[in-house]
């Protein structure tokens, strides 16, 4: 099989080393360096999986932690069976086997997609409930069926022979992730001496700096990542865990940090090596540069194989050169999203049109997709994808923010791939772990941490530092100040110079406006893993479900293992909304696990 | 997981090592024979569940095996101070509440 979504340049795989891999039950290539998921996409793979409750096709969104459709059960033997792993975290390896955790008889014809189809406007949230109650005595009957037709991946029916350990540490500073200003403060904190720890969930560190498109002394930022680690590298006292998923933030600053060691390497770890560690930690403090989610917007059909994150089709060309499709279209509300589009172009490919919902974006980026002859609708979104396996189209309309109206017909455009982004939703779980209710800042449309009883500081994208120039600093400032506070003297540093560009601020949108109304209107997912609809939200609303709580329980919404981490945001918001209420009124939910595994 | 600092010891030390013994400064009656039922009763069974500074008895259990009390903020869980046995707290609700009331009367 030829690899027909391969860029015949750049990314950071090593294309003298093709691996084979299988994925239900083809054989594939890719590259050592992708991810699970780059490999698929590079192979034109649309359809990775079934949807839970609808069975309807589904394919990969995002490129990180946060994807809720790719989630694969791995494994060649009986033993080596792993389920649930998500695509976009799995290294690839040689001879990878995966297989969709759902679907019958197979993810691409799929006899309970039929049924989804034809009955979905009749399986509200609460479906099974309110259908199978009587008699009662057969509920159980009932669900043996119910769970069948549900249900992710399986467990492996013989014993695992890897082994697994644990590992006690203590350390002046603990920084989790390695993003920009991760590494600046692990920088900031390890020049000074401290003992210093940087975990970071991804194959590589680096983060966003990885497929950025943005310069840092007018060198590609990659590039100032890796001096970065090549400096604490040399440094004694720090410690660099990768692939390090810190989950769990206990009292007085005790961390526990989920190590992968060889789960990049195969089904089963190499002779005597443990397949994974448990780090816990004490840490004097604690620096939080967890980062963001971007997070789609709703619309129509918004769930079809070929909807993506901008973001993540950005980290695909950029990081693995793999662009998943031919001809895109953007849906946005914010400036960060255009940078999609000028990583599209220098693909080769052909950006069809960008549908921005503010009235007059006037942003470097912006300006810079419109020198380059990208047709930019102002005022507008993607209000409904069409296709079924895959995008065939997009239709773009007006709307009207205030009135939550579309208020043109619209036209239709031939596209493959829907990239969306409703802006940034930081990742504040961890500080969340012991109470610091998270704050809506209304300024950026998100969530931030809010005051903690730990010792502990935030920095960069999840405190809403949103820019790179920024972050790097947060960063800096963050480190050099938590090894102060343990007694160690700050040093200061230069840090590389980001481009400066004219932003503008982002509207409010979550739900793009459909002209049929939510409930008649094509289905507008807001968590795709538990299948939750806008429709659904707001039939809890007006089944008298007002708290966030209630809402969640009784739909669903980020319940499945990516924890409603694309879907909680936009879910608060549809349900604000139709509760009339606003969104710090509504409040959030949060999940104890950062990236349960 | 608490972080206990055990004055015996005199080190930090992790929260698998102790075990708790419940609050801590309760005088038991002299002539136990003496008490109404309700004294009895009060002594033995009836406890403070505060929000905020609570007065505890911890053992070093797989250290050096002694008691000793512990004052702890039951919401943030923060140890205020760890102080041996027949000591008197240093930081305790009324004295928090006194410096408070202090530091508001000089900012006002």
């Amino acid at each position: 099989m030829s690899q027909v979504n391969r860029l015949a340049q750049g990314g950071r795989i090593d294309r003298s080393q093709p691996l084979t891999f299988s994925f239900n039950g083809q054989t594939y290539q890719g590259y050592a360096g992708d991810t699970l998921a780059a490999a698929l996409l590079a192979n034109g793979v649309d359809v990775v999986g079934r949807s839970f409750k609808y069975s309807r096709p589904r394919g990969i969104v995002a490129a990180g932690a946060e994807e809720p459709n790719a989630v694969l059960q791995i494994g060649s033997t009986e033993a080596a069976q792993i389920p649930n792993v998500r695509a976009t975290q799995q290294a690839l390896y040689a001879n990878l086997t995966a297989t969709s955790t759902n679907g019958w008889p197979s993810v691409n014809t799929d006899l309970m997609g039929i049924l989804g189809k034809v009955g979905g406007g009749m399986m509200p949230p609460g479906f099974y409930y309110k259908t199978f109650m009587y008699p009662q005595n057969l509920w159980l009957t009932y669900e043996k069926y119910i769970r069948k037709a549900a249900g992710l991946g399986r467990s492996p029916k013989e014993n695992d022979p890897d082994i697994y350990d644990y590992m006690n540490q203590h350390c002046d500073v603990l920084v989790v992730g390695a993003g920009p200003a991760g590494l600046a403060a692990a920088l900031a904190a390890g020049r000074s001496g401290a003992r210093v720890i940087l975990a970071d969930e991804q194959e590589e560190f680096g983060g966003s700096l990885l497929s950025t498109r943005e310069m840092l002394d007018d060198k590609p930022a990659a590039d100032w990542a890796a001096k970065a680690i090549a400096e604490l590298q040399k440094m004694p006292e720090v410690t660099l865990l990768p692939r390090a998923t810190v989950n769990g933030y206990h009292d007085h600053n005790f961390l526990t940090i989920h190590q992968r060691l060889t789960d990049h390497l195969g089904d089963v770890a190499p002779m005597g090596q443990p397949r994974q560690r448990m780090h816990r930690v004490r840490a004097g403090r604690v620096v939080l540069a967890t980062g963001a989610h971007e997070r789609p917007l709703v619309y129509a059909n918004n769930d079809v194989p070929g909807n993506m994150l901008a973001d993540a089709v950005s980290t695909y060309v950029r990081r693995y050169g793999v662009a998943p499709g031919q001809k895109l279209v953007l849906s946005t509300n914010n400036d960060y999203a255009y940078r999609v589009v000028l990583d599209w172009l220098d693909a080769g490919r052909q950006v069809v049109a960008v549908a921005d919902a503010r009235s007059n974006p006037r942003g470097s980026w912006v300006e810079e997709a419109r020198r380059r002859g990208v047709r930019v609708l102002t005022g507008s979104a993607v209000v409904e994808a069409r296709g079924s396996k895959r995008v065939t189209g997009a239709r773009i309309c007006a709307i009207d923010l205030v009135s939550h109206k579309v208020t043109s017909p619209g036209e239709v455009l031939d596209c493959d791939l829907i990239v969306s982004s409703g802006g940034y939703s930081p990742v504040v779980h961890l500080a969340s772990h012991l109470g610091g209710r998270p704050i809506w800042r209304e300024d950026i449309l998100a969530f931030v941490p809010g005051e903690g009883f730990q010792k502990r500081h935030c920095a960069g994208a999840v405190n809403g530092v949103f820019g790179l120039g920024d972050a790097l600093a947060d960063g800096f400032e963050a480190g050099a100040k938590a090894a102060a506070e343990v007694g160690f003297k700050a040093v200061t540093g230069s840090l590389p110079k980001a481009e400066k560009r004219i932003e503008e601020a982002s509207v409010a949108l979550f739900q793009v406006p459909h002209d049929k109304g939510t409930s008649r209107a094509p289905k507008q997912f807001v968590d795709q893993q538990n299948d939750v609809t806008a429709a659904g939200i707001e039939l809890a609303t007006r089944e008298g479900f007002e708290s966030v709580e209630h809402v969640k329980r009784y739909t669903a919404l980020g319940f499945g293992t990516d924890q409603g981490k694309l879907g909680n945001i936009n879910g608060l918001a549809i349900a604000a909304k139709s509760l009339g209420i606003s969104i710090a009124e509504m409040g959030t939910t949060c999940s104890a696990r950062t990236t349960p595994r | 997981m608490l972080h206990i600092f055990c004055p015996h010891c005199g080190e930090l030390r992790s929260e698998e090592e102790f075990h708790v013994g419940g609050q801590a400064h309760i005088a038991r009656p002299l002539d136990p024979n003496a008490c109404t039922d309700e004294e009895w009763g009060e002594y033995l069974f009836f406890r403070d569940n505060p929000r905020g500074i609570h007065h505890e008895l911890w053992i070093h259990a797989a250290g050096c095996r002694q008691y000793f009390n512990v004052t702890r903020h039951t919401v943030s869980y923060e140890i205020l101070e760890t102080y041996k046995i027949g000591e008197r707290p240093s930081v305790t609700e009324a004295i928090v509440a006194a410096k408070k009331a202090a530091d508001q009367g000089v900012t006002a």
